[in-house]
This record gives C-alpha cells, structure tokens and sequence, in this order.
C-alpha cells in the first residue's frame, strides 16, 4: 500500500467529483432550457403557444412559406420601460394594461377627455332603476381568437371568473349583485347600489372579456382553479381583440400579430380601427428613457414609452419623429405619516405643504412636462377642481411651524422615501429636501424598490413610530371616478393605500354618499367631491405635488399616434388604431 | 504527471467550490439580522416571512441549515427570482451564453491587438512607441469600465451613429429572417443557419460593446507581453542569434514569441475575473441581455435570490476558467513544475 | 533592504511617468483634505441648494464642468467628491490591512496547521473574482459610505493577508531573527518586534498604490446601485446620476469619469514603476539593452 496506490486513488475520486461536477451544471443547463421540439402543444389552444426561448417559432416570417414574406408585414416595436406582470385578465393589475387592451376587449370604450364611452363588445347599453338594473347588447359578429362567437353567456362567465377570485381590480365589480343572460346577445347586471356600471365596464383592469373554453384548454375542473391562471401565464390568451399574444417573455418582449378576422377591421367607420394597422407589434422592455432614446434615434424602436423629457423639445423639432403630448390621469403625492409626531399635528403639515417648491418641481423634475397639481384628483379628470393648489410661501410656513410649537424648526430628520430607480421621484425628493431645510426641518431622502417601500409603509398602521415619515408615490385610476382615487388613498378602511394612515369619519362619509350619486346624479357627486376634497386640503394628509402629462415620441412612419393613447388606459398604444407606412 | 497535475487542480477547484458557497452561506444567512426578509421578496406578509424562515430552516442549528444550503446548490434548488417569477438557476442559464459571447470576443480582440502591441513597445523599448503603449496599457487599467461604455456609447452611437449602442440584435432581422436559437450564441446559431443578415447584424451589435471590455485585459496582455518579450529577447540565444546574422524579424516572431504565449494566456485568465466583473456594468449599458444584466438589474431592483445566484456561478465559472488555464499554461510551459 | 522613500526616489529620477503620477497622487490627496475650503460653490457641492435658471449650463469659465439638472456646479461636486473617494480608499485599504496583516503575520510566524488553515481561509476568499465578494456584501449590508468601505475591505484583505505571509515565511528564517532567539526572546516580541517591521513594507507599499483600485471598485459599485447613498458626491455616483441626461448634457457624467481616470492613473503610473524598478530582471535587461542599441 504505496503513496503510489493512494495517490491514485485519490486521483480516481477528485476525478469523479469533479465530473459529477461537471454533469450537474451539464444537466441543470440542459434541463432549463426548453428544447424547440417540446413546447406545450394544448390541441385546441386558441394561440400558439409562446414560448420563452425561440421566438422565431412563432413569428409570422417562420410560420410563412419559405418565399420573403418581408414586404407584406409591418413591424412596430414599441419599447415599454417596465416588465409585463400577469397575464390572466381576471386578476392583473399592473403594468401588462401595456398590452391587454389589444389582445382583449372590454364591453365599453371610455375617452376620459371627451367624458364618452365608445363601443366594445356592447353595441348599446341602457341603466334603469336609478342606475341599478343595467342591461347591454352586445354585437353579433365578434369572435375570440379560438373561434367561438363572444356571447352574454361568455360576458357573464368573465366578470363571474374576476369576481370570484377576488384578486386585482375585482373591487370594480363590488356592486354588482347578480348577472343575468336575456338572450345570446343581451346580458342584464342587477346591482346592490346604484353605480355607473358602463364606466365601470370600461376599466383599465378586471374588465375584459374571454373565451369559457379556458377551462377545457388549462385542463382545469373550474373557472377559478389556479390551472387557468397558470394557462395564461404561460403566455396564452383567450381574447377577441385585434391582436394575438404570440410571444410572451415577460422580461424582454411580448409580440403581437394581427388577427385578421377580428370583427372591428370590416366595421366601416368604427372608430378603434385602421386599415393601415401594423401586422406585428413588439412591446420591447427597455428598462431607462436613455435607452429608449437611443433605440429610437437608431431606428431599433419605433415607438418610445420614455425619452428624457429634456430633450422631447429635440424631437419635435425634427421632423424624421412625432411627438403625441397627452395628459395622463397619473399624478404624484407625497403622503405624511398623520400618526407620528410631529406630523400628526395638522399645523407642521400644512407647513410642510407650503415649504415644496411645486413650480420648481415640475420644471427640475418633469423639465416642465407636467402641471402643478390641485388637490389630488389629476387635471382634465372630472372631480378635479382648480382651488386646491399649495402657495410656495416659506415666510407663512415658518409662522405656521412657530404656531405649533417648533419656532427652530424640528428636531428630528424625517424620514422621506421613494422608489428607487425612477429619476422623477428622484428629483423631487432631492427638492423638497432642499426646500424643507430652509424652514428648519431635516430630512433624509431614501430610495428603496416598490417592495421594501410599500412594507414598510404597511407595517405603519401597526407601528406608526416605525415607518416613513413622507412617501411620495404615484397613484392612477382603475376606472374613471374621483373614488377611485379618494377611497384608495384617504379612506380609513383602506390598509393597503391610505400610507398617510388618515382616519377621519366625515371624510368618509361624503366619499360613500358622493359615489352613490356617479350613476345618475353627476352634480350631486360632483358638490360632494368637493366637499371632501376641502376636507383634505385643510387637514393635509397628503401634499399632491403635479399631475404628468405623457409624451411619447415615435419615429414619424408611425401615424394616428395621438389617437392610439388614451389616459384612461395608461402606457398602452392602441396599435389597431395606427397607421403605418413601410 | 500531467495527470496528477490536472487531478491536483479539480481537487483544489471543489475546495474553491467548497469555499465560495461557505463564504456565500455566512453573507446571506449569517450576517443580516434577519435573513428571512431579504428572501420574503415583494411585500411580504407575515405568511411570507415565515414560509421564508422555514425554507431557510431558520430555526435549526447553523450547521444544518448549511447542509441543507449545499445540497440545495447541488440539486439546482436555487430559489426564485422576485422580478422575473422563474428559477434563478433557468435565468442565469438563458442569459449566459450571451455574456459568454460577449466575453469571448473581448479577450479575442484583447489578444489579437494585445500581443502586437506589447510585442511593438517591447522591439521599441524605451522609445515613444513603448511609452504610448505604456500608458496605454495603464489606462485601460484605470479606466472605469461603466465611464468608458458610456461615453463610447454616447460618441459612437448617439452622435456618430456608426454602431448600434444597445442590444444583441435587431428584432425585426431575427423576425424577418425566421432565426431561431440553437446554442443561444448569436454568432454561432447564425453561421449554423447560414443566415447572413442576423450574422453581420449581431456582429455590428458585439462591436462596441466587445470594445470596451476589452480594453482591460488588452492593457495586461500588451503589458505582459512587453515585459516577457524584452527578456526574451535579451536571453543569450537570441542575442546570439542576431549576432550569427538571422534577420531580426525572425527572432522577434519565432524565437522570442514562443516563449511569451503559455505567460499571456495565463494573464488573460488573471484579467477574466475583472473582465466578467466588468461585462456586469457593460452590460447594463449596453443593455445585452446576458447575466451581468441579469444580475445588475436584480441588484437594482433589490432581487436577492437572483443576486447570490449570479454571485455564485461567476465565482464558478471564475475558478473553472482559473483551473483550466492552469492547466494549459503548465502543458504549455515545461517550466512550470507539474 | 531599500527603503520605501529611497525606492520612491529612485523610480522618480528614473521616469518621467511615475513623477507625473506623483503629482497625481499628491493632488488628489491635497484637494480631498482640502474640498471643502476651496470648492468655488461650497453649498452646490453639499447639495443644499439647487437653481432653476442655471440647470444644464454647458461648461464655461463661470463654471468649468458645468451645471447639472438642479443647476449645481459639477466642478464643485467634482472637488468634493476628491474627499469621498479619499475616504473611501484611505478606509478599505486601511480595514484591510487590519484585518489582512495579523492573519498573514500569524499564518506565517506561527505555521503549520493554524498556518495553513488561515490561509485556506484566506484561498477562499480569493476566489471571487475582484469586486464580486463586495457586490454581495453591499447589496446584503445596504447602501452607505460605511457599508461600501467594509465590504470593499473584506474582499480586499485576502491580498495583504496572503503578501505578507509569504514575507513572513522568509523573514522568519533570516539570521537575524535567529539571533534574536538565542538571545531569549520571546515569540510575541520576536514576531511584532523583529518579524512584522521587516516583512511590512512591501504590503505596505502595495496598499498604498491599491487605492486606486479602491476608488475604481467604489464607483463601480455606485454604479450598479450598491454603493453610498443617493446624493452623496462621490464620483462614481456622479457618472450614475449624469446619465439620465447624457445625450443632452454629457458634462455631468464626463468630468466626475475623468476625474476617475486620472487620479487611478496616477496610483497606477507610481505602482507600475515600483514594479518595473523592482523587478530585477527587467532591470538588468533595459541594462543590456542600451548596451546593444
């Protein structure tokens, strides 16, 4: 028994270590990465299947004959700066809004500037009864992509599934009681309370409308199993819009294709159709507005979600880009910890509210693409009123600070935080910190991702002492009402958004009665609105700080660009509405 | 010998290997107060943080939550990334191919200038070719790497517009053309489908990129070059050689060169470390799509598992090239003792 | 054995460059203790202030690098960020060593089992490639001046630890270190009196001209957003931050760049002469060499 023998075999086992090594890595490598050949092939899947690592699979050129097919389709690649969320139209609620609307199709349309709805599914619609009873006619020549017509029972069985699975937006449909099918193209809603179901029935999340054969193609036993849900996050879609899903990789692109038997491209005269659409559409994630410039200078993207605002004035100048400027019911606020002293004192908030430079803000920040805001409900959206606006006025701050007791200013840093990563609240934050010292209140601005924010805000209703003091945040509406944004963000019942943790009983009371007036007596709801709106204004739980105005910039092939945005849809691009050259 | 050599070094790799998930151990579950947190991920509930604290085994002793670490490292249990919802393992495998790519090209473009300049400074040693070389090879190394991509992307790109400053390819090539991914290396799919157009685009692509992350490890190999070469060429044999009249050509090229490739290429796999710690942050500006992206963004979007997934498999794959230019290096040099 | 000054001297009458990376060094260490007396714009460099009309001023005589997107002066920033950076690689080269000698001092002193178990130790640690091990750190410390000095330091001190153990090893066995045995003194007296004082200046030296790479590592780790705090002048952040307006106004991100550069070059020029002078080989060579033509 040498040094020789153990020497070998020592050999002999490092070798075997080292290639089970080597294997593993082999194998896990293997093992993750789909092979073309065994993609999920569910038989009677409305779509293809996307997949997350051959995107030339499903791309239209491949699936052509192998003559170039190069001059038939128009490609627009539209590049988004977030990620895609979900992909089940019962429960996102987020960022995916950035191409839902082109894959399904809502009952009704709604155009938030002209105050109008436009026709979906439904053909016409009609409320009863003090805007309980509801009843809409859908259009008799809509299919989904797998074929079957979309029927009443079809509408019923969709807003049925969000409803009970109670996640996302399902909130919308809260005063829904029952749903009724008259005939295979009439669906009837009674509701517990009168609400303005039509609107409703245009929002951005949990209304859309999909094929009941979903069921059957997850292999799942009912419409709620998870099975459906996972059906869908595996990049499948069972819509009736104009344009497919086939392609679905979330962190890096999703890919459209038009669907050519979509009942809108016959419709003479609709208005949510082109005859110039783009064949396929490419939502690209490009995570910086530098980036997305870039791209768009290059002509690797046609359509940008965001340039750096300082050079939008570059782009309209040049006439190779478009430049569409809309407003957008996205607004900015800052939300004081009203439970931890000395914040919890109305007179040092109010300080607070007149201490932000808010014209400053919007030049540094938005470089003047955006407007200051007035009260918390945003520009050009009914509700908002034009008195609710801070005076910058740092003499009357510092006397309203000596009034609550701190003529030297406060003795603590706030605490302010934001998300990190996007430059708008960046700045902002960078200002009002800034600004603050100048009347004797130190604050220390912290970034931190939505995640880590938001739970620290929510551990505030239980240890207030603990959280933020200030959290700037964004806030959009689900659908178009000033509730959406008073109930969420004021309302003492609201754990997950109130983060300003306000509790004030008469505030509540005229945001429960004012929404019950929005179905049928508008000015009734309207003066109550503004009731509340005064309340906040006075007690300043929150400071809104601007209103954005979106502007997306495309390359100047890309016509109708102004149509194709709608503010009560964010970030999407109806792309069924554009018009595209070569 | 040489296999006794060979076996040494994977022996001494699995201890690397060995050390490396320790070391990881200790930073994420030793150190923070409360590890739960950092792997409860998007706003967790209290549910959240204690399915977390149970599948970390919080609760039992410190070495068994270490053996339950390694074996699920080897299992390929690697947890999952909160910003893309899929196995941090599958991520990191999808995306690395394209930094591969990536980094194959720059110590490809380090080597093929790196050597004729060192080999330049060093046949002009003392002279202003051999200073510029010098302080060339400096900045590369002074250089941080991020600034450079920025600005050569700005010039290049945004106002040139010579080379396209972001991304692998151009979509509408690879949608036109019906490309479709084989290996996952761009270059290598599109000479394999013989498709030209994604070809040359993906190479227009690689340019700038590529470029910039070479330049540190062009820096070294030029450096190390130079200084191998001077000596080689003073050895005796080689003065005598030009004495006995050989053209100096010659005994630049074949002579004194031989003797400098096996100390390059283990230069080079000294540079890879920086190199892979540099496509991180070239990636991130060039936007390509590869596990330095990967890992950027789940480090700016707070997305840990994904994060000590990207740190543990380039300090693998770090070691694993170590290992095997060990290996080369000492076939390729008899005098390094096997 | 030469002395550090001596050799310094040396390599300066010597070359050219390293006597430019001397200046470097020597300006860089003067504006970073000096910043905030002589910054033109002490309140834009502190970020206290910011000025509307005055936002991305391209560079003039009014302010040489410009103005940034609150209208601040990027030369002031720029000068302040000389002290951040000077903190930064004054304190990671500084925990490091204080971390790295007494394990390559006891590694090498005392040898065999605990020997070489600190140093498998210390094999560990060098097996991330460089700034990998701080990425890690940072992102589970969390941002901040403190925490990126500290996990800067701890993927940094496997270096020193190991420079001197191998300085150790020989020093140990030096006659001298012999005699002072045989005299009777003790080993800790040995080790700290005779051991360490003679094996210290080439770690020493080498941590000295490793601040560049300190401030280089900083930055990139500012750079992916683990590094000090948002706002904090330090260079690398400021090439961060520049670069959402870089395509219009490329001054913010360019100087706070440049500013890198040359003062990682400077520690560079020196440390590339010291081992250039240091290497015998070379040495003799460029001998024979000017002898041949």
């Amino acid at each position: 028994m040498g040094i020789l023998a153990r020497g070998a075999s020592r050999t002999v086992f490092v070798a075997a270590v080292a290639l089970v090594m080597v294997l593993i890595l082999v194998a896990a490598y293997l093992a993750t990465r789909p092979s073309p050949g065994e993609a999920p092939e569910e038989s009677p899947a409305p779509t293809t299947p996307a997949e997350t690592t051959t995107p030339a699979q499903t791309s239209p050129a491949a699936e052509a004959s192998p003559t170039p097919a190069k001059e038939e389709k128009t490609i627009v690649i539209y590049a988004s700066l977030s990620e895609m969320t979900t992909a089940d139209p019962s429960t996102e609620f987020s960022n995916s809004i950035i191409w839902m609307p082109l894959v399904y199709e809502p009952l009704v349309w709604y155009d938030p500037l002209e105050d109008r709805l436009i026709p979906g599914l439904a053909v016409e619609w009609e409320s009863s009864d003090n805007g309980t009873v509801w009843t809409f006619r859908l259009r008799e020549n809509a299919k989904f992509h797998d074929g079957t017509p979309v029927t009443a029972e079809a509408v019923k069985m969709s807003i049925e599934r969000t409803i009970a699975l109670g996640q996302g937006a399902a909130f919308i449909w809260d005063p829904v009681d029952r749903i009724e099918v008259l005939d295979d193209y009439t669906v009837r809603f009674y509701l517990k309370y009168p609400a303005p179901l039509a609107h409703i029935a245009a929002a951005s999340y949990g209304a859309w409308i999909f094929s009941p054969n979903i069921v059957k193609y997850a292999g799942a036993s009912n419409l709620t199993d998870p099975k459906v849900a996972d059906w869908f996050n595996q990049g499948n879609e069972a819509g009736s819009g104009p344009y497919r899903l086939v392609k679905w990789d979330p962190e890096n692109e999703v890919v459209l294709e038009k669907w050519e038997e979509w009942w809108g491209w016959r419709e003479p005269g609709y208005e949510m159709a082109s005859p110039n659409a783009p064949d396929v559409f490419i939502i690209k994630i490009v995570k910086d507005a530098v980036t997305q410039e870039r791209l768009l200078l290059t002509g690797d993207i046609d359509i940008a979600q965001y340039v750096p605002l300082e050079n939008v004035d570059r782009f309209e100048k040049d006439p190779g880009f478009v430049v569409a400027v809309k407003p957008s019911f996205q607004n900015l606020l800052m939300l004081i910890n009203t439970k931890k002293p000395p914040l919890d004192n109305p007179l040092v908030r109010k300080a607070i509210a007149l201490a932000i430079p808010y014209e400053d803000i919007v030049e540094v920040a938005r470089a003047g693409v955006a407007r200051v805001a007035s009260g918390p409900i945003p520009h050009g959206m009914w509700g908002h009123f034009e008195d609710f606006t801070y005076e910058y006025n740092l003499e009357e701050a510092r006397k309203l600070l000596a009034q609550a007791g701190y003529p030297d200013g406060i003795d603590r840093t706030l605490l302010l935080v934001y998300t990190a990563g996007d430059i708008y609240e960046k700045r902002t934050a960078e200002l009002i910190k800034t600004s603050l010292a100048k009347i004797g209140i130190q604050v220390e601005v912290r970034p931190m991702s939505w995640e880590e924010q938001w739970s620290l805000a929510l551990s505030g209703w239980d240890n207030p002492e603990a959280a933020q003091d200030l959290f700037i945040f964004y806030w959009w509406p689900t659908y178009i009402t000033p509730f959406d944004f008073l109930y969420n963000m004021f309302h003492s019942e609201n754990t997950l958004f109130n983060l300003a943790y306000y509790q004030n009983p008469e505030f509540d009371k005229l945001i429960e009665e004012a929404v019950l007036y929005e179905g049928y007596d508008r000015e009734r709801a309207l003066s109550l609105y503004y009731e509340a709106q005064k309340i906040l204004y006075e007690d300043v739980p929150a400071v809104p700080l601007w209103d954005s105005v979106d502007v997306r910039v495309a390359n100047a092939r890309i016509g109708n660009l102004e149509k194709a945005i709608n503010p009560a849809y964010p970030t999407t691009i109806f792309a069924q509405v554009l018009s595209v050259e070569g | 010998m040489s296999k006794a050599y060979v076996a040494k070094r994977l022996a001494m790799l699995f201890m690397v290997v060995l050390g490396v998930l320790v070391i990881t151990f200790v930073i994420t579950r030793v150190i923070p107060a409360r590890p739960e947190l950092l792997w409860a991920g998007s706003h967790p509930t209290e549910e959240q943080i204690e399915r977390a604290r149970k599948e970390l085994r919080l609760d039992e002793p410190i070495y068994v939550q270490l053996y339950y670490y390694l074996k699920d490292f080897f299992t390929g249990d690697w947890g999952v990334s909160w910003r893309t919802r899929q196995p941090v393992l599958q991520d990191i495998m999808e995306s690395l191919p394209a930094t591969l790519e990536l980094v194959f090209a720059a110590f490809a473009i380090a080597v093929m200038v790196g050597i004729p300049l060192g080999v330049l400074a060093a046949v002009r040693y003392g002279r202003l070719a051999d200073g510029v070389v010098r302080v060339f090879s400096v900045l590369g190394a002074s250089a941080p790497v991020f600034w450079i991509a920025l600005i050569a992307q700005l010039v290049f790109s945004s106002w040139l517009g010579v080379l396209p400053g972001a991304k692998r390819v151009d979509e509408s090539v690879v949608i036109e053309t019906g490309f479709r991914e084989i290996t996952g290396f761009m270059i290598l799919d599109s000479i394999l489908q013989l498709n030209a157009a994604v070809l040359l685009d993906a190479l227009k692509h690689l340019v700038l990129p590529a470029l910039v992350l070479s330049l540190y490890p062009l820096g070294l190999t030029a450096r190390m070059t130079r200084a191998l070469m001077i000596e080689a060429l003073n050895e005796y044999h080689s003065i005598s050689l030009q004495v006995w009249g050989l053209p100096r050509r010659l005994v630049v090229y074949k002579y004194a060169l031989k003797n400098v490739i096996a100390p390059v290429i283990a230069s080079l796999g000294l540079s890879f470390g920086y190199t892979i710690i540099g496509a991180f942050m070239v990636e991130l500006v060039f936007v390509w799509p590869g596990i330095g992206l990967y890992a950027a963004l789940a480090l700016l979007s707070f997305d840990y598992p994904a994060v000590i997934g990207c740190v543990v498999v380039v300090a693998l794959v770090y070691s694993l090239v170590n290992m095997v230019v060990d290996i080369v290096h000492a076939s390729l040099d008899p005098r390094v003792k096997l | 054995m030469a002395s550090a000054s001596s050799q310094v001297l040396w390599l300066i009458r010597r070359s050219k460059l390293s006597l430019v990376g001397l200046f470097i060094v020597a300006g860089f260490v003067v504006t970073g203790i000096l910043a905030p007396f002589i910054v033109p714009y002490p309140e834009d460099a502190r970020g206290e202030t910011y000025n509307i009309e005055e936002r991305f001023q391209p560079p003039s005589w009014e302010h040489p690098f410009g103005t940034d997107e609150y209208g601040r002066d990027v030369f002031s920033r720029v000068l302040m960020g000389a002290r951040y950076s000077l903190i930064i690689a004054v304190g990671v080269v500084g925990l490091a060593l204080l971390i790295g000698i007494p394990v390559g001092l006891v590694a090498g002193y005392v040898g065999g089992r605990v020997g070489s178990m600190l140093m498998r130790v210390t094999d560990m640690f060098l097996a991330f490639p460089p700034l990998l091990l701080a990425i890690a750190l940072a992102a589970t410390l969390g941002r901040g001046l403190f925490n990126t000095i500290i996990a800067l330091s701890i993927s940094w001190w496997p270096w020193y630890a190991r420079l001197l153990y191998v300085r150790v090893t020989s020093v140990k066995n030096m006659p001298f270190v012999d005699s002072a045995r045989l005299l009777g003194l003790g080993r800790l007296a040995i080790m700290f009196r005779h051991v360490l004082p003679n094996s210290l200046t080439p770690v020493t030296v080498q941590a000295a001209l490793d601040m560049g790479s300190a401030i280089l590592e900083a930055a990139g780790l500012s750079f992916l957003g683990v590094g000090v705090d948002p706002s904090t002048p330090e260079w690398g952040l400021l090439v961060t931050e520049g670069w959402a307006s870089i395509s219009s106004a490329w001054w913010i991100s360019l100087f706070p760049g440049l500013a890198i550069l040359v003062t990682v070059l400077g520690f560079n020029l020196l440390a590339d002469a010291l081992r250039e002078s240091l290497d015998p080989r070379i040495r003799r060579i460029a001998l024979t060499r000017r002898i041949l033509g």
